[in-house]
């Protein structure tokens, strides 16, 4: 593919990596890990270039395959084990605002297949029929998993934020 | 857009505040990584070795004059590379040749894989339909040898940017150049002996046959006859079961360099990127009753219930309403073989029915029909990928290739 190629997958990258990288976070909990799952998901994406860039939005697919490849991360212990050997060492970066930890907190406190449902719907965007195939179970139980964590989620971050929806430090 | 739901805070509000933290925080490695690790990816090992062979292959048969064409009669038959030759080129100073595996960590760790001389660390190299080879280890003798082979297609001349490059490194290692064995013009073998400091002897065999290339290195203490595996590689470049990767070379190749270190192959597969309903409707282009929104249909196809033998792990996505991607890891690639071969025979053998089994129209994977279904299998090192596709038989060809490289794809 030539420079202009490049230069359209750069555009499309720094367009869509935060969005991307927060599916995957949100997935796993750990930034370090997420960012290898966006980045192997550009990865995968750049040969298939010529053709994503047709897609209405060529961002879906990315953010598909890379909550497929969290998926996996949780579905096998080799996987699992080859995305701890590989991690980097954490960089120095400021911390998380009070928010995301509770999120990502109150996340990390449900079932995984809830958790796995909340964020395939509601971050990456996937239609619930998409997230049942991804989950393997009918459209039903998903649509149950969503009702189920969406209740779960409010009633732990109920306990940690006032009404007007700004953190607690009681 | 996610469903919308009367509940007691927002989600979506706390997910968008999510990402927009997320954005801040993050530091990508830039869209230029990714691609860099995409060609990476592609210029394994096994492609650069198929530039290397292209680059002197097109050397070498600009160098013939009118030799007669070859028919498959005059040419050895067709037959894998494999421990056999190795044993036969090498009797009366090594033996013991076999496919290399983990116990072999050590010997391979003093070994140096890099038969290009640094020529071919950069760039882009072409991208074979198929490529296969393995990494052999003598039990006595202290050799290693790896063979790899590349199926160009139709489109030989993909490589021939990298011809000059790759040219000038290799006559850099070998200053007194190769010497050749012609056959007709159909191809050529070519070995080189690499100049190299102390008693080490390497040696490279570059062949060509039609558009399919090979490369071949042995590494020890003495050197092989300069034609004594002209006619293996001519006759392993016609075998289907060439283009099979061994574990090897495939964890080399996985590890992102041209001359990676051996002790870089420990690094297990990344995660598969299965199949996505896009992409299968796209290559299903309206045929059949597939579609990508609806109840998932779980058929039981026949004779395709069980897990494949020897299958040490497996798992299985549902792709539209009615495809399953399975995916299946095994110890080695030879026990990856062994079961698809197993798979294939049990499909041909069915008692409801043999499926029609067509193994010539996609390359690197097998596609069989039954009445209530179509299946394709490809295998890739130590993996296979299972897809079927029920409610559905006897796809056109274009369909039958569209959808076998996304299964090949799914393994990558």
């Amino acid at each position: 593919m030539n420079r202009s190629a490049e230069r359209d997958f750069t555009a499309f990258y720094d367009a869509t990596w935060a969005r991307t990288v927060a599916c995957t976070y949100a997935m796993t909990g750990e930034l370090t890990a997420a960012e290898d799952l966006a980045q192997e998901a550009y990865s995968r994406a750049w040969p298939r270039w010529t053709a994503l860039k047709e897609y209405d939005d060529p961002g879906a697919w990315v953010r598909r395959v890379a909550t497929r490849l969290a998926v996996s991360r949780w579905r096998r212990a080799r996987t699992a084990v080859n995305f701890l050997a590989r991690s980097r060492a954490p960089e120095p970066a400021a911390p998380p605002s009070e928010t995301t930890v509770l999120l990502v907190t109150a996340l990390r406190q449900l079932p995984e297949a809830q958790r796995r449902a909340l964020v395939l719907h509601h971050l990456a965007e996937l239609p619930v029929a998409e997230v049942a195939r991804l989950e393997h179970c009918a459209e039903g139980t998903i649509k149950a998993r969503l009702s189920r964590g969406r209740a779960a989620l409010a009633e732990i971050l109920g306990d940690h934020t006032p009404r007007n929806g700004a953190p607690s430090h009681a | 857009m996610p469903e919308r739901t009367p509940d007691t805070f927002d989600l979506d509000q706390a997910f968008r505040s999510l990402s927009t933290e997320v954005g801040e925080r993050t530091a990508s490695p830039g869209a230029s990584a990714a691609i860099g690790a995409a060609h990476r990816r592609r210029t394994t090992i096994a492609a650069v070795a198929a530039a290397a062979v292209l680059a002197v292959a097109g050397v070498v048969s600009g160098q013939l004059g009118g030799s007669d064409r070859l028919s498959p009669a005059d040419l050895p038959a067709p037959a894998p590379f494999d421990a056999g030759v190795l044993n036969a080129a090498t009797e009366g100073f090594a033996a013991d040749w076999h496919v290399a595996g983990p116990s072999d960590e050590g010997a391979l760790g003093e070994v140096d894989f890099d038969v290009t001389c640094g020529a071919a660390s950069g760039g882009e190299t072409p991208e074979p339909e198929r490529v296969g080879g393995n990494l052999f280890i003598a039990g006595s003798g202290g050799y290693l040898a790896y063979a790899v082979f590349a199926d160009f297609g139709a489109d030989p001349a993909a490589a021939t940017d990298s011809v000059a490059e790759i040219t000038n490194g290799l006559e850099s290692c070998a200053p007194g150049g190769g010497t050749t064995t012609l056959y007709g013009d159909r191809g050529s073998v070519t070995a080189y002996a690499m100049s190299l400091p102390g008693p080490i002897s390497k040696q490279v065999w570059v062949a060509r046959l039609d558009n399919r290339l090979a490369m071949v290195l042995v590494n020890g203490g003495r050197s092989l006859p300069g034609d004594s595996l002209d006619d293996p590689i001519i006759a392993a470049l016609q075998a289907d079961a060439s283009y099979t990767m061994g574990d090897a070379l495939q964890m080399d190749g996985a590890s992102g360099s041209a001359s990676a270190s051996p002790s870089q192959a420990s690094e297990p597969p990344a995660a598969r990127p299965g199949m996505v309903d896009s992409d299968l409707a796209a290559a299903l282009d309206g045929w059949s009753t597939w579609a990508d929104h609806g109840d998932s249909i779980a058929a039981q196809l026949p004779c395709l219930t069980a897990s494949p033998q020897g299958s040490s792990s497996g798992s299985g996505l549902s792709v539209g309403t009615t495809g399953e991607l399975a995916t299946y890891d095994f110890e080695t690639s030879a026990a990856a073989a062994r079961g698809m071969q197993q798979l294939l025979v049990a499909l041909m053998a069915c008692d409801n029915g043999p499926w029609d089994v067509d193994s010539t129209t996609v390359p690197g994977a097998v596609v069989a029909s039954h009445p209530d279904g179509v299946v394709w299998v490809a295998q890739q090192g130590n993996a296979m990928a299972v897809f079927t596709l029920a409610d559905a038989t006897d796809p056109p060809n274009r369909v039958k290739l569209a959808v076998g490289k996304l299964v090949i794809d799914s393994l990558s």
